[in-house]
């Protein structure tokens, strides 16, 4: 039994094929343990690669965080200190503010979050006078969730808001523009809105520039010699009742306006309290019929087209009639007077002869050169369009040359005056600021020549015996060998001309040796008084204008007066050989 | 040894928390300060351009005409007071030559002499 037991199992198989275990039911199993293994270590080894990599990558961050110097985080830093925030300042010749932006704080309101508006707008305006408690009361009820309750508060004003500590008021950082000089520089710097948007002046000019921030914007104005130039015209407007006056200080080199007032001046703090009137610039915007200042052009253009010399002359008995006008001389003389003498004692019937011989295309053609018949090329938005006859008759040639029917700005009228003087080179004016130190680099500024050297000089030696023995004999300064020419232009009151009301100006230039400086002065409708007998000519007004001017101005730009000696012998140097010897008809 | 090397490990790991978390500590005082900094310098920079305007604002020379007059003994130099150099000697006393020097009772050089120096140089002037 026992070896049947033995035998039981199952018989051998010759050829081995015993028979198994259920052979393919164990590989199946098999199968599935082993794949699912596997896809567990392959998930694992992606999952260390990830885990590996991510490592690695912060390891490598670390290293470059603590290890290596952190460039990034200075410039991050630095660049968040150095970011412009401000509109640009606007400086003077010599670095003085003019206009600059500072840190200021607005109040707002948040009306929802007001529960008594009545109340709460009591209290502000108890705080801050200026308010209109009815008018912020209804504001503050309004539906709206942002009301502005005043702009630009001063640190003792935003102290006391914050002291009443009142729910539903904020505020908010805003920059404020200032203008530390005030009223002296307002029309040539100009103004913006309360979002710091220029509108006049400079300002508006530079724009752009001043958006950016950066670099300063350098004038060419000097402050002091801006005031003095305000001053005395304002003493003038004063002393004979005038409307209003203009006045411009001009390199006679190089065309920078160093001073440029137009009076009644207004606050750029509040331009819209100021009236039309104060805002209008005179200076550059005024176009106005000059007067005998324009004999200067005329002499100069006969001069140099070689009409007339300095030895020839008129007969000036007779007045012109032409058209509807008779041309008179305001304090006629009679008989023949030279060139110098018609130009000295400013008589329009010998200016008339010169023009006509000259002619009206050489006319046209010299006033164009000198950039009076169209609007100047200026920096300035405020420029006035010259107003110029059309057609351009020959009356109007007569009239123009002693400076009636062609209306310029006084800039215009004070630029091409520096041409006449300065060698005969027109160059433009301008508000920047181009040189340093007050040196005379006119040669490195570019200009067109309109008149020859000669002529100029004659224009300079001209100008002086003006204030010599002529008609602006109040301009001269002792010392600053002045030189200039009257005019007394009668405005036009509708379509004609009143009597009564003038323009008064003078144009002068020092010292006439070799001019750094020309000087323009208007006043408008001056009354005449006591002290000047009555007269509010340009040589009783403006010229003294211009003499105090000079007088206050000339030591403080370093030009080292002349004692009367030395005075006297350069006014004979300057007299042109044509000129030497001839006696001049006294007044 | 595999006890050893857990220790060391452990070791390791909590020098480099406490490290970690020194370093951690400095960087966010020195972040605090940093911020302060600039603070600091964004409100002196403001000052500074505050006190610009200011001093603009003071200087307007219609003040310092004002304040002028009313403090000082001082005004304008009369330009006649303005003289070259060739003529002083003219115009001192003759006890003086024009180095200064007391030359006692008798006269100093001829004073015609500064006055033609005064006349070559005015000529001088005139030519350029």
């Amino acid at each position: 039994m026992t070896r049947r037991t033995a035998h039981h199992s199952p018989p051998c198989h010759p050829r081995g094929l015993d028979p198994q275990p259920d052979r393919a039911a164990l590989i199946q199993l098999d199968g599935a343990a082993k794949q699912s293994l596997e896809t567990g270590r392959t998930r694992l080894l992606v999952t260390g690669l990830v885990f590996a990599l991510a490592f690695f990558f912060i390891g490598l961050r670390l290293v470059e965080v603590s290890l290596l110097p952190g460039d990034m985080v200075r410039l991050a830093a630095s660049a968040q200190a150095n970011a412009p925030t401000h509109r640009g300042d606007i400086v003077d010749r010599n670095g003085v503010v003019l206009a600059k932006t500072l840190p200021s704080v607005s109040l707002y309101a948040n009306p929802k979050e007001i529960r008594d508006p009545a109340a709460v707008a009591a209290r502000l305006s108890r705080t801050l006078p200026d308010l209109a408690e009815a008018k912020l009361a209804g504001r503050l009820a309004s539906q709206r969730s942002f009301v502005w309750v005043k702009r630009n508060l001063t640190p003792r004003e935003q102290d006391a808001v914050n002291r009443l500590g009142v729910p539903g008021l904020y505020f908010r950082e805003e920059p404020i523009r200032v203008y530390p000089q005030g009223a002296l520089v307002s029309h040539a710097v100009g103004f913006t809105d309360i979002d710091s948007r220029g509108l006049a002046g400079i300002e508006r000019a530079f724009e752009p520039l001043l958006k950016d921030g950066d670099a300063p914007v350098a004038l060419s104005l000097d402050v002091r010699v801006q005031h003095i130039l305000a001053e005395e015209l304002a003493a003038s407007m004063e002393e004979f009742r005038a409307i209003g006056a203009a006045g411009l200080v001009l390199d006679a080199q190089t065309g920078e306006i160093l001073a440029m007032a137009s009076l009644p001046s207004f606050d750029p703090r509040e331009p819209g309290a100021a009236t039309r009137e104060a805002r209008f610039n005179r200076a550059t915007l005024g176009i106005y019929e000059m007067g005998s200042v324009f004999k200067i052009f005329t002499t100069a253009m006969a001069l140099d087209r070689g009409v007339v010399s300095l030895s020839d002359g008129y007969d000036v008995t007779d007045p012109i009639r032409a058209a509807r006008f008779l041309i008179r001389d305001y304090k006629p003389k009679k008989g023949w007077l030279s060139v110098p003498e018609i130009f000295m004692y400013s008589s329009n019937i010998g200016t008339v002869h010169m023009a006509m011989e000259a002619g009206t295309p050489s006319q046209q053609q010299f006033l164009q050169e000198l950039g009076l018949i169209r609007p100047q090329a200026f920096e300035l938005p405020e420029i006035g369009q010259p107003m110029v006859p059309s057609p351009w008759r020959e009356i109007n040639t007569m009239t123009i040359s002693y400076g009636h029917g062609l209306a310029v700005s006084p800039l215009q009228l004070t630029s091409a005056v520096a041409a006449m003087v300065n060698g005969g080179v027109l160059r433009p004016a301008t508000l920047l600021k181009r040189t340093e130190g007050g040196a005379v680099a006119g040669e490195t500024v570019m200009g067109k020549r309109v008149i020859s050297e000669e002529t100029s000089a004659a224009m300079r030696w001209l100008m002086r015996l003006v204030v010599q023995h002529g008609s602006g004999r109040k301009a001269e300064a002792a010392g600053y060998l002045v030189g200039g020419k009257t005019g007394t232009a009668e405005k036009l009151n509708g379509r004609r001309y009143a009597r009564d009301s003038r323009l008064s100006s003078f144009v002068a230039a020092f010292p006439m040796d070799k001019p750094r400086y020309v000087i323009f002065a208007m006043v408008d409708e001056p009354k005449g008084n006591k002290s000047t007998f009555g007269f509010a000519t340009g040589g009783w007004v403006a010229a003294p204008v211009v003499q105090r001017v000079v007088q206050r101005m000339g030591p403080m730009m370093g030009l080292q007066p002349h004692s009367p000696e030395v005075a006297a012998s350069i006014d004979d140097f300057m007299t042109p050989a044509a000129a030497r010897g001839f006696t001049l008809a006294s007044d | 040894m595999t006890r050893m090397i857990a220790v060391i490990w452990l070791g390791a790991v909590a020098a480099m928390a406490w490290g970690l978390f020194q370093v951690k500590n400095e960087v966010r005082s020195l972040e605090a300060e940093l911020h302060k900094t600039h603070w600091a310098t964004k409100s002196d920079r403001e000052t500074i351009e505050i006190l610009k305007a200011e001093w603009s604002y003071l200087n307007q020379p219609a003040r310092i005409a004002d304040l002028a007059t009313r403090h000082l003994a001082l005004a304008p130099l009369d330009n006649s007071r303005i003289v070259e150099i060739s003529e002083l000697s003219s115009r001192l006393s003759p006890q003086f030559d024009g180095q200064g020097t007391p030359t006692g009772p008798s006269p100093g050089p001829s004073p015609d002499l500064p006055l033609a120096q005064a006349a070559t140089l005015a000529s001088a002037e005139a030519e350029r």
